[in-house]
């Protein structure tokens, strides 16, 4: 018995702290830690190249200060307006492709990934390229445009005016993929008995769209609209490359403005206190999404 | 005692007070992202961080 007792290993317990130990270690030190730290910058009118200076506490100056500043205020709205485009079209365009690629047709799969492919690249790759297709000289996209109805030579990334157009239509090619899997899954999982008792019931097929189709796959869309507004209300790299926010700040994002204030002003402390602002504003969508997404669970 | 206990199981049901935290974050970010007035923007984030606490604390009150 004694014998037994002194070759008992861990307990599962133990077994099961030792596996998740060094996950929880690394995202306590490249999670947490960086985010207590920014939250505490925040606080303080720290500027990180004047190295050697103390960072004096200054309560939430900082926030009072960036949400009474008009031009950030003009950035969020280039933001909702980024946001709203892309969330549209995506919408739009998801749909009525999952809706396309959900009936049997030959070559079904090989569209559906073409289809696919932009969503597969990366967003600073797809960010240079397009530059390339929006060139008003060699650019490809001038051409095809020209080839409907002749606008002449016209700059999308250089006008101020088009330029948000540039990157709705960037963001919009790269994600309705997205969209549209997840709007193909929703589809998919409708059962067939449906379409046909309401053929039974003669229901037209607009019918058939507006009362079994559309309620089925809605919290589908729902639930892709809402992952992709997170990441647009975040979205950075790919404009980044493509209008480094420019014209002016026509298409300047939260994000983009933020990194100008951290890394090209070196405001450390403020742009802290707008990290923050943009976390929890991100936190609190997040909470929204899971909420959601557990709805469709349960249905 | 058991009635009080019950009672405060009403008052307190997740359903509810999650609902309403979810509705506070919705405002928030409506408020945030609004082209129309300045102090709304001014106020948008209390209000995304109250729905956003109260969404933390709620969702562990009983169904």
């Amino acid at each position: 018995m004694s014998e037994k007792k002194k070759f008992k290993g861990l307990s599962d317990k133990a077994v099961g702290w030792l596996f998740i130990g060094p996950t929880v270690l690394l995202l306590l030190a490249i999670n947490i830690y960086p985010l207590v730290y920014a939250i505490k910058m925040s606080f303080t009118n720290f500027y990180a190249n004047k190295i050697g200076r103390v960072p004096e506490f200054v309560g939430l100056k900082n926030y009072i200060k960036i949400l009474n500043k008009e031009a950030i205020w003009e950035k969020m709205q280039v933001t909702a307006s980024f946001m709203f485009w892309t969330l549209l079209l995506q919408a739009i365009i998801g749909l009525g492709l999952a809706l396309l690629l959900n009936r049997k047709f030959k070559g079904n799969e090989l569209l559906t990934t073409l289809i696919v492919l932009p969503m597969m690249l990366s967003p600073a790759v797809v960010g240079v390229f397009w530059t390339y297709l929006y060139n008003p000289q060699v650019g490809l996209f001038n051409y095809v445009v020209n080839f409907f109805y002749d606008f002449g030579s016209f700059d999308m990334i250089g006008s101020s005016i088009l330029a948000p157009w540039s990157i709705v239509i960037v963001d919009t090619w790269m994600w309705t993929p997205f969209t549209m899997l997840i709007c193909l899954a929703g589809l998919r999982s409708v059962p067939n008995y449906l379409y046909e008792a309401a053929e039974v019931d003669r229901a037209s097929k607009w019918q058939q769209f507006i009362y079994i189709t559309l309620p089925s796959v809605l919290p589908f869309l729902l639930l892709a609209l809402l992952f992709r507004g997170i990441e647009n209300f975040k979205m950075f790299d790919m404009v980044v490359e493509l209008t480094s926010g420019g014209p002016g700040s026509a298409t300047e994002l939260a994000s983009i403005n933020l990194k100008r204030e951290a890394f090209e002003k070196w405001k450390t402390g403020y742009s802290s206190a707008f990290a923050v602002i943009l976390f929890v504003t991100i936190f609190g969508f997040g909470n929204v999404y899971v909420k959601v997404m557990n709805k469709i669970k349960e249905r | 005692m058991q009635e009080e206990k019950s009672l405060m199981r009403k008052i307190f049901r997740r359903v509810y007070w999650e609902n309403l935290s979810t509705i506070l974050i919705l405002i928030g970010v409506f408020m945030l992202l609004q082209p129309f007035a300045m102090w709304m923007f001014t106020y948008s984030f209390i209000v995304i961080l109250v729905g956003t606490i109260g969404f933390i604390i709620t969702s562990h009150f009983p169904d």
